[in-house]
């Protein structure tokens, strides 16, 4: 009973990290979007932010891997703040 | 003793094909009302039917599995973009990232089995224009 017990507790736990990996998954994702929407000349930034995505997701440490994706989120959400100022700049420029 | 049933769609052990993946929590929910708790799925299929379509099929699957998929995935973008980043279309390579992204964030936000199903199509479906890119390249 224990065991059962253990078990389910187990996969309890494992399915809602997998379910917190797809979410920031889905968030990585769409921001790196964005920035490809904001900015046409973001190539190699995507490039280099997919590396670091990749190396993160292979830390074996969960506090790494977990500090990992909460930078690579912050990072992208800095980058799209720089581009809309960016923008905002270029607009007044016209003005 | 009295049959345990789900509190919520009122399944029990009894009524599943592949009962041995069939498990309530401490809270007393399936495993389907489990994930639409966390995910917020809601498709009004029939608790049965959702049980076989996710559950009945197989084992389930680890989060191990799935960054080992999403890892694959990304090594092949990374790859796509070596190849492509010396031509003059830097365009079409975005273009390309981004219809990927919006199809890793629609697989990613299926239901697990099929979302893990979707990320192979997907891996694939790359692999395959890695391959037309490196020939491309070649000539």
């Amino acid at each position: 009973m224990k065991e059962r017990m253990k078990k389910n507790n187990k996969e309890k736990i494992e399915i809602k990290k997998i379910c917190k990996l797809r979410q920031n998954m889905i968030e990585i994702l769409s921001l790196m979007t964005e920035i490809i929407e904001k900015d046409k000349n973001s190539l190699n930034y995507i490039k280099d932010k997919l590396i670091s995505l990749k190396e993160i997701l292979a830390f074996e440490n969960k506090e790494n891997f977990r500090w990992g994706l909460n930078f690579i989120k912050e990072t992208l959400r800095r980058r799209i703040k720089c581009l809309e100022k960016e923008e905002n700049g270029n607009e007044r420029k016209k003005v | 003793m009295k049959e345990k049933r789900c509190k919520k769609c009122g399944l029990s052990v009894n009524d599943v094909p592949r009962p041995e993946n069939f498990r309530l929590s401490e809270e007393g929910l399936c495993n389907i009302c489990m994930m639409e708790k966390y995910q917020a799925v809601i498709d009004g299929k029939d608790p049965l039917q959702r049980f076989i379509d996710e559950w009945a099929v197989g084992e389930p699957i680890s989060k191990s599995e799935y960054i080992k998929e999403v890892s694959k995935i990304l090594s092949i973008l990374i790859e796509i973009i070596k190849e492509k980043e010396n031509g003059k279309d830097l365009k079409e390579v975005l273009e390309i990232l981004r219809e990927s992204f919006s199809d890793l964030t629609k697989a990613l936000s299926h239901k697990h089995s099929e979302s893990f199903k979707d990320l192979i199509i997907i891996e694939e479906y790359l692999k395959s224009l890695l391959n037309i890119s490196k020939r491309l390249n070649k000539k």
